[in-house]
């Protein structure tokens, strides 16, 4: 397993996947940096409430940013770590070793898996950097950043264990287009939901049902609650909208959405253990 | 279940029984019964859709089984344990362009479990004709030395059985007769080499045996030389020929066919001096007789357009397979 993982992430090096998605990274941050630098100061407005409200604008940005460059990289990375290598003949070098399919799997996902923490750890301690030069004041504690961050690793790696049973089951066109529109769904029936004005129970099933199918939007509006609750809930909620949360994703939840990705995962090793190579 | 040794004649590299494989409503193979003895070289025929991929992957555990069981050096062959003693070269294959040769050949004598993969690497490189390409991207190497790169990864783990499959077709004929030559050195090993392909004429002269498969089904097993000699064929350079003897050979059931004084016939080597008689008795002058070389091209060709096999006895065909596991 660990030769497989070494391999997935000898190639995002090889291959340029992290050069190339860290410069865009900064690309993004410092254009993040330039909108956060030009947004009108306490000095001048003289007005707090404005202040704030620009400033947890400016969270809330950074939050979302995260949240689909982190989706886009997680997605575009795994959808065709099975299918395409099948497609091309590599894995029919490789299943015939004395490994079990079951190592192929998960070597790559862990090789996946850790170089979206390296990916992720980057794009959002940047992102902090960036506020806290700014609005330091709105910044949670330490505690609740690093719980933000825990939450969309969460994000990554279950785009990833559900992208790589995609390709086992999926060509790789269909399985990138599948997962890139289930995670939109996921976002604006979760986006809906946040929205206090013409809320009815049938939104709120359909949000949860998504929650269920996908729970990446629901790590994202908790990482939102971990970013903003400190003291500015109210106007977070007023100021991100579809965005920001109404209704916080609880404990029970995220515990779910462990047992999800041990569950993808589980069900990936089954599915591939039985695939045509 | 102690394994068997390969080096030891008596046993065998390859049983399987009555593997079949389904996809959907189409078999793409059913029945089929292998017995591939350790230390000899077994050629697979066929042609494209007969199945003979189809059955190699069931037996290296790339595509499941739908019907029947197979040993491998005399170990199941789903155990993973008996893939340390297996080489593999892929017909349709790849190998991750961004890794150099050595990086490849290295990260598969890890994968199998290679103790020093540096020595092994460098032997098999050297082997096939890439020790001095070692540091090149296996992206910029040609079709046929990736084939030999493909090569040098199936032997890297010194392997006892090695599937090929299709090995030489990009290669130019320089690298088809050295591939010959090092399938015979590893025979001489004692090694057992398990060739598909199509090249039926690089096959003639390395296979000890050889299997036919058509539509799924096997048509054949048995040694090559008793292939070709069961589809001899003689040819008679003779005087004029009158018809009553024409009629007489025929009458004997040999298949005599020709004119202007050549006279092929084909049939087995003991009825020779009877035929030559035939000729004599009606005072036909005899002036050569050429033994016709038949191909496994051509035994191959009248095979699957006949479907009855010259030279394919079923009661030998049981001797090869009767001692199968049950």
């Amino acid at each position: 397993m660990i030769l497989i993982a070494r391999l997935t992430i000898w190639e995002t090096f090889r291959r340029k996947v992290l050069l190339s998605s860290l410069v865009m990274t900064g690309v993004f941050l410092w254009l993040f940096w330039l909108e956060v630098s030009h947004e009108p100061r306490l000095a001048i407005t003289q007005n707090p409430l404005a202040d704030v409200t620009s400033a947890v604008a400016n969270l809330g940005l950074g939050a979302f940013f995260c949240y689909v460059v982190i989706a886009f990289f997680a997605i575009f990375s795994v959808s065709g770590a099975i299918s395409s290598e099948i497609e091309s003949g590599m894995l029919a070098a490789v299943v015939p070793r004395p490994v079990y399919r079951a190592e192929i799997v998960l070597g790559k996902w862990v090789g996946f898996a850790l170089v979206q923490l390296c990916y992720v750890s980057f794009l959002f301690f940047s992102m902090v950097v960036v506020i806290r030069a700014f609005d330091a004041r709105i910044l949670p504690p330490p505690a609740a950043i690093v719980a933000a961050w825990a939450l969309f690793v969460g994000e990554a790696w279950i785009l990833s264990a559900v992208g790589l049973l995609g390709s086992v089951l999926l060509p790789t066109l269909t399985n990138g287009i599948t997962l890139a529109l289930g995670f939109l769904v996921a976002f604006l029936s979760g986006g809906l939901a946040q929205i206090p004005l013409g809320q009815s129970a049938v939104v709120d099933r359909i949000a949860t049902v998504m929650d269920l199918l996908l729970p990446t939007d629901g790590l994202y509006r908790r990482a939102v609650f971990e970013m903003t609750h400190n003291s500015q809930s109210l106007i977070a909620l007023n100021v991100l909208g579809p965005f920001g949360v109404l209704k916080v994703p609880n404990d029970a939840f995220l515990a779910y959405a462990l047992v999800y990705l041990l569950g993808v995962l589980a069900l990936t090793v089954r599915f591939f253990h039985r695939r045509d190579i | 279940m102690v394994p068997l040794k390969v080096s030891d004649s008596s046993s065998n590299a390859i049983e399987a029984v009555g593997l079949g494989k389904r996809y959907g409503r189409v078999m793409a193979c059913q029945n089929v019964n292998l017995l591939v003895r350790s230390g000899e070289i077994f050629g697979f025929l066929g042609p494209n859709g007969a199945g003979k991929s189809t059955v190699v992957k069931i037996l290296l555990g790339l595509v499941p089984a739908s019907q029947g069981t197979a040993r491998l050096l005399g170990r199941s062959y789903k155990e993973r344990e008996v893939h340390r003693r297996i080489g593999y070269l892929p017909e349709l294959f790849r190998y991750p362009p961004w890794l150099t040769v050595r990086e490849v050949v290295t990260w598969h004598a890890r994968l199998a479990r290679v103790l020093r993969p540096g020595p092994a690497v460098a032997e098999a490189l050297i082997t096939v004709g890439l020790g001095d390409r070692s540091d090149v991207r296996v992206g910029t190497l040609s079709k046929g030395l990736q084939q030999r790169l493909g090569l040098a990864v199936a032997i890297v783990a010194d392997p006892d059985l090695l599937f090929l499959d299709e090995p030489t077709s990009a290669m130019d004929p320089v690298g088809r007769h050295e591939v010959g030559v090092l399938l015979r050195q590893w025979r001489a090993r004692g090694k057992t080499v398990f060739l598909n392909s199509h090249l039926l004429a690089d096959l003639e002269g390395l296979c000890d045996r050889v299997a036919l498969i058509d539509r799924g089904q096997l048509l054949y097993t048995g040694g090559l030389s008793d292939v070709l000699a069961a589809n001899a064929a003689y040819e008679f350079t003779t005087g004029p020929v009158p018809s009553a003897c024409i009629e007489e050979l025929r009458a004997q059931g040999s298949a005599v066919e020709g004119a202007d004084g050549r006279w092929t016939y084909a049939g087995p080597r003991d009825k020779l001096p009877r035929v030559h008689q035939i000729f004599s008795h009606h005072g036909v002058d005899v002036y050569e007789v050429v033994p016709v070389r038949q191909s496994l091209e051509s035994w191959f060709l009248a095979s699957l357009q006949e479907k009855e096999v010259p030279g394919d006895d079923p009661d030998r065909a049981s001797d090869h397979l009767g001692n199968f596991p049950s």
